[in-house]
């Protein structure tokens, strides 16, 4: 990750001697400044008191001293090469040692931020930040796409337009996403259910990997995604930006604006408004275009907010509305269908290039409004309240339109499910006491499921009620800082109907998690973190439920009442570099032991329908474990050429029938080497250009009896991304280019579920404007 | 007081803002039709009627499904006949053939054999002229066992060479055959 991707600084202050009351401007304020990070110095800051003279610079040490200062209120100013500069206001009465503690990593996605006064707590849990150029091409694709090169995060595919995020193995209900904010609840639980999100909607995704924290929820055993919106302005003005993008394969055209600014005076009121139009036809693979498979999205969303003295009340909302064709190749009524289907190797309708969007797709509907209120008082201490509520629709068309329904009933699916969310979340954060840091709260949650015309999963009501505490020890100088924190949740379902059947059924959960970790940072600014969670997640409906033929995978699924929770021990290690050498990097170790693992067995006997036999699934649960290794690094030679790698391995094993556990990603790794010339400034500036090469290994560790064909073999890949700023008269237009799969070569992805029917999708061409006025 | 009705408006604003979609729960619920029976309807050159069902009411899995044998005499020809039903709901049996012959370029019926049945022949056409299925003409070998397995093919490529390799198969089932 570049440095360029430092983006957050927010910082909490301690007060450390006190010495007698002064009046006169003789107060002498000396301090540090530290990354939050690592909690490890960071050099060379400059400090300066806003509307006077005084200013310095701090040393190697992080050190600095100010003297002559008047008491009073001031505004004390930091910037840093690479950082933004930020003011925070103080009150100082007598000589004072400040602790400024500055985040390098994006530590901005603390979203209660007012002012950069949030206290973000050094943490054993290792976050990855996707941002600026890297997030900016990826808009135009998808949320998991834009994650795909941090190690140890891969794609589960249905096609090439929905993607689902996977964390070391794990996907759908064993990760949490977060956006803005709030835990995204949609119909998460199938694979090909992509998340509702609008990439143009975030300025940056966060990706916590492993145990790292409890106050979302348990039942994220993989790991957490947190996608988060830039704040919104506070200087009086309006301004905007016009993001354009363009596609070669599937002549794809995106087009995504907002606007935004902050009144003054006395409304004090931040707004923004943003929209996004995106429409695309059919793919191609370097041979063929594949039938129906253009995509369209329309996506709004709004924010509000004012400021007070010491509160905040903020309103979000959000509408995003897709319509994605699936592959008619790929759709298959039966298992001779597919078995035909695999046998061809390339699918029977080659259809030239359209836009059309036929039967079967999907349409996806998801709102998403949020109340956020926070108080804050003293030195970091904060109180947050969060009502949001959530709608989402999906619709699923099959290529057959319905037997004996009236024609206007035609445009309805032949499935939907709409589920409803409504949560409350109460937080307090507390500031330095005897060095402790941390934060508890309460979340309460009611979700309502229905599914129209199709039984595959019943409908239910779920309540559920969460409490967390976490804390951070950290003194400094002494080089650990210990993290411990606890949960308990309660989760009921209310499981009514399923299809024509009466349930009436009630499944109660109740549990206790808990992570510890500590971080250590050697003499050498080297940090070593460490954490382990007792997790758990209880069965979500369609692993209890489940009834009935999967479309487009050819199985019949069964669900099983007497499901225990999930309870998963993950534990990581992991150490960094420090994050302003000159070789940056990590490696991480994970282990993740999952007990009363739910999985699908085959079933012994196929299943009888009128669509011919097919083969059973069941929902069982084993102990499994997945365990692995990560690391990327980047180093620079020369002044201009930077060369970097992510790698990741990972091995899943059901530790039952010792038998590898299905879907897991291929061992991978990433090169890349970037040149950013010194050019005068004023013609290509910022100019960068990068070559990369991407390797998949092919995953031969599957279990025996449970997929139709052989994994596909390994492949590489190599993409080019280049890019400068350009200042057309005032207006400064961003330019990138980015040429995915350069070679057009020819492939099939593991963790696709559509390779049994076409290659994945060939060279990409893509040209992306940005500007800002 | 004048900063409350400005405060005022700023919490309203939000909520006129705010298109809330709503769960639209239908009241036709789960009532999308399927089909649950397959009826083969044998008729002899002398006029004699026997027919033969698959029947699954309930749907894909619960109660399994009921499979008639067939029973067919030796060295003789039948014309056949193919019926699909829903019959999910006794009272309301509802024939899905008619929309099969209705959309008939869309579909098609395959037929699969082994054992003594020497011959099937598609004896109708969809629109355009190509075979439908429907309706077809089976010929029976000596004394012995067989399979006969009929499928319902939509959006099938009628000009591809194997025509029934192609399309999203609705109906697949197999019976077995007794030839007397």
């Amino acid at each position: 990750m570049r440095k360029s991707v430092i983006t957050g600084i927010l910082f909490w202050l301690v007060i450390g001697i006190i010495q007698g009351q002064q009046k006169k401007c003789d107060i002498i304020l000396k301090g540090y400044v530290l990354d939050t990070t690592t909690a490890s110095p960071l050099d060379y800051a400059s400090i300066s008191i806003r509307g006077t003279e005084t200013g310095t610079l701090a040393n190697e040490k992080g050190y600095f001293e100010l003297g002559k200062v008047c008491p009073g209120i001031i505004e004390l100013e930091i910037s840093r090469v690479g950082l933004l500069s930020r003011t925070w206001v103080v009150d100082i009465q007598q000589d004072t040692i400040l602790f400024l503690n500055i985040s390098m990593e994006g530590l901005r996605l603390e979203e209660v931020v007012i002012g950069g006064k949030a206290a973000p707590i050094p943490k054993s849990e290792i976050s990855q930040l996707v941002d600026g150029i890297e997030l900016t091409t990826n808009q135009g694709l998808n949320l998991a796409t834009a994650l795909e090169n941090l190690p140890g995060v891969s794609v589960l595919r249905t096609g090439a337009t929905i993607a689902k995020p996977m964390i070391r193995g794990m996907h759908s209900n064993r990760i949490l996403l977060l956006n803005n904010g709030v835990i995204q609840e949609g119909q998460q639980w199938g694979l090909e259910h992509a998340p509702s999100i609008d990439p143009f909607t975030l300025e940056e995704i966060t990706v916590i990997k492993g145990a790292g924290t409890l106050e979302y929820g348990s039942n994220a055993l993989g790991g957490i995604i947190k996608s988060n919106p830039a704040s919104l302005p506070k200087e009086k003005g309006i301004s905007g930006s016009i993001h354009l993008q363009g596609h070669s394969n599937s002549r794809m055209g995106v087009a995504s604006g907002l606007l935004e600014g902050y009144s003054g005076g006395w409304s004090k009121l931040g707004y923004r408004i943003q929209g996004t139009l995106k429409r695309g036809g059919s793919l191609k693979t370097p041979d063929y275009f594949l039938d129906n498979t253009g995509q369209s999205e329309h996506n709004f969303s709004w924010s509000l907010q004012r400021l007070f003295q010491r509160n905040k009340i903020q309103f979000y909302y959000s509408r995003y509305s897709s319509t994605f064709g699936i592959f008619s190749g790929a759709h298959i009524g039966n298992l001779t269908d597919l078995k035909n289907a695999i046998e061809r190797g390339e699918p029977l309708i080659q259809p030239d290039f359209n836009y059309t969007i036929d039967r079967p797709q999907q349409r996806v509907v998801h709102e998403l409004f949020k109340g956020n209120y926070i108080y804050e008082w003293g030195s970091s201490n904060e109180i947050q309240l969060q009502v949001s509520r959530q709608f989402n629709r999906r619709e699923e068309f099959d290529a057959h339109r319905p037997f004996g329904v009236l024609p206007a009933e035609k445009e309805i699916g032949d499935i939907t499910f709409e589920i409803t969310t409504h949560t409350v979340d109460l937080g307090w954060k507390h500031g330095n006491w005897k060095s402790l840091r941390g934060k508890m709260g309460t979340q309460w949650t009611r979700q309502n499921n229905t599914a129209d015309r199709g039984g595959l999963i019943p409908n239910y009501t779920m309540n559920g009620v969460g409490w967390y505490w976490m804390e951070t020890w950290k003194k400094f100088p002494f080089p650990l800082a210990i993290e411990g924190g606890l949960r308990l949740d309660y989760k009921k379902f209310e499981v009514s109907t399923q299809g024509r059947d009466t349930i009436n059924v009630q499944n109660e959960f109740f549990n206790l998690s808990a992570v510890v970790g500590f971080i250590y940072t050697l003499k050498n600014n080297w940090t070593i973190k460490a954490n382990t969670g007792w997790l758990w997640r209880p069965p979500h409906v369609n692993e209890l439920y489940s009834e009935g033929v999967h479309h487009g995978s050819a199985s019949y699924e069964i669900g099983n009442r007497n499901l225990f929770p999930e309870r998963a021990i993950n534990s990581t290690a992991s150490i960094h570099l420090p994050t302003d050498s000159k070789i940056t990097g990590s490696l991480s170790l994970y282990h993740n032991l999952i007990r009363d693992f739910i999985y699908l067995q085959p079933t012994q006997q196929p299943v009888l329908t009128i669509r011919g036999a097919f083969p059973g699934f069941e929902y069982l649960q084993t102990n499994a474990v997945i365990q692995g290794i990560e690391w990327e690094w980047a180093a620079p030679i020369g002044p201009q050429w930077v060369i970097s790698n992510k790698t990741s391995f990972l091995k899943g094993e059901n530790r039952q029938t010792n038998e590898p556990l299905i879907y897991m990603p291929a061992n991978q790794t990433h090169w890349a080497v970037e040149y950013r010339p010194a050019l005068k400034s004023g013609t290509l500036d910022d100019l960068f250009t990068k070559l990369s090469w991407e390797y998949v290994g092919s995953q031969n560790r599957i279990p025996s009896d449970a997929d139709y064909a052989p994994p596909p073999p390994s492949y590489g890949l190599i993409h080019w991304n280049m890019g400068w700023n350009w200042n057309a008269g005032q207006t400064p237009i961003s330019i990138t280019f980015t040429a995915n799969n350069l070679l057009n070569k020819r492939y099939r992805s593991y963790l696709n579920r559509l390779r049994y029917y076409s290659d994945e999708m060939g060279r990409n061409l893509i040209l992306t404007l940005k500007t800002k006025f | 007081m004048k900063n409350i009705w400005k405060l005022t408006w700023f919490l309203v604003l939000p909520l006129i803002l705010v298109y809330c979609e709503k769960d639209q729960d239908q009241t036709m619920d789960n009532e999308e039709e399927l089909i649950t029976d397959v009826v083969m309807t044998f008729t002899d050159e002398l006029g004699n009627i026997q027919t033969f069902s698959f029947s699954d009411p309930d749907g894909p899995g619960g109660n399994a499904p009921s499979l008639d044998e067939i029973t067919l005499a030796s060295l003789a020809t039948y014309a056949l006949s193919i019926q699909f039903l829903d019959a999910s709901d006794p009272m309301d049996l509802e024939d899905i053939t008619l929309e099969v012959a209705e959309e008939s370029a869309e579909h098609l019926v395959c037929f699969d054999f082994s054992g003594n049945i020497s011959s099937i022949t598609i004896s109708d056409d969809d629109e355009n002229g190509l075979p439908l299925g429907l309706e077809a003409v089976l010929t029976t070998l000596q004394p012995g066992n067989g399979t006969l397995t009929i499928s319902l093919k939509h959006l099938p490529d009628k000009d591809n060479s194997i025509p029934c390799s192609t399309g999203e198969t609705d109906v697949e089932v197999t019976f077995q055959v007794v030839i007397e």
